[in-house]
């Protein structure tokens, strides 16, 4: 039983596991979708809005602002979060941004990014508002999602029989994930963690190429929108798995 | 009406990337490499800015418009 890690910065964790069953793995990728919590807006209330855009097109798009969510909110469920727009353009069109977006009660929990337009004021045009975070899970909605990719497939094994055949080069350029190169003359399968099995080299070749799935080999790759950082969630949707594995076996003793 | 913040597919944060996406095509970049350097990979993203279309800057105009007769103290 081995996990091996093949890529990992803050936003991203591509993860190699091996001897563990695909069912479990498959449940730490979709405890990462929709059962992490994060912080989002869920409640605005609107003071004043004289701009073009309506108070329920700029509520949504505050909901799908991503906020940064510290690790100690995750276990509050009724956290409430005040945050403050107030915004006017004077002579000329104004861009709002989510960096004008002011955190009233806890100064880390603010947008991931400060660039994201919420709307357009005109000239003498105003907005005020309160937003409310509130801690939900990705199953209610997808604007608390933690991941926009969370992915398990098979690892791949590429197996090429003569490396000096003659269609070394299409089957180079009829790979659309660049999974293999020629060095010296030699096909070499050179990131084959890559490949997708689409079997577009096996059109080209199907004689000098085997193309396999590794029994009891899984990678698991997750991308993280900022809320929270990749390996967190990984480590959350272990932990909430434990949890509700927990809480099952209870129910059943108690049958 | 504004540009799209989160992608419709998968979720990943667009709304901070259409501008300087514009920007680098105003240089003269190539729509595809503007994509590629700013790091959106996957095509549900990419279809996301290559076909936002920001209608608010077509009704912008009017608003000023007001803005200034009321200045002047007209009706509008």
């Amino acid at each position: 039983m081995t996990v091996e890690v093949l890529e990992k910065d803050k936003l991203n964790l591509t993860i190699k596991i091996e001897g563990y069953p695909l069912d479990l793995i498959n449940g730490l990728r979709r405890y990462a979708m929709s059962e992490v919590p994060t912080l989002a807006v869920e409640d605005v209330v609107i003071i004043e809005n004289s701009s073009l855009v309506y108070d329920e097109i700029i509520a949504h798009r505050l909901g799908l602002v991503p906020l940064k969510t510290p690790k100690k909110y995750l276990e509050m469920k009724d956290a409430q979060l005040m945050l403050v727009l107030d915004a006017s353009a004077n002579d000329s069109v104004r861009t709002v941004y989510s960096g004008d977006l002011v955190p009233v009660e806890d100064k880390e929990v603010k947008p991931v990014s400060n660039e994201i337009p919420i709307l357009k004021l005109a000239p003498k045009q105003n907005i005020k508002l309160e937003a409310y975070a509130k801690l939900g899970k990705g199953k209610k909605h997808s604007k608390y999602s933690p991941t926009s990719k969370s992915i398990v497939k098979p690892t791949p094994v590429i197996n090429i029989i003569n490396p000096k055949t003659d269609s070394a080069k299409q089957i180079v350029d009829s790979c659309p994930r660049n999974v293999f190169e020629i060095i010296n003359g030699n096909l070499v399968a050179k990131n084959p963690y890559a490949c997708t099995f689409c079997e577009e080299c096996l059109k080209v070749d199907r004689k000098n190429l085997e193309i396999s799935e590794k029994p009891g080999s899984y990678i698991l790759s997750i991308e993280s929108i900022g809320q929270l950082e990749a390996k967190d969630i990984i480590l959350e949707s272990v932990n909430l798995i434990i949890k509700d594995l927990d809480e099952f076996n209870k129910r059943l003793e108690a049958l | 009406m504004l540009s799209p913040i989160r992608c419709f597919s998968c979720g990943a944060l667009l709304g901070d990337k259409y501008e300087k996406f514009n920007a680098l095509v105003a240089k003269g970049m190539e729509p595809s490499k503007a994509l590629d350097k700013l790091g959106i990979k996957r095509y549900c993203c990419r279809r996301m800015i290559l076909s936002n279309f920001e209608a608010i800057n077509k009704m912008l105009p009017y608003a000023e418009a007001a803005a200034l007769l009321n200045d002047k103290g007209d009706e509008i």
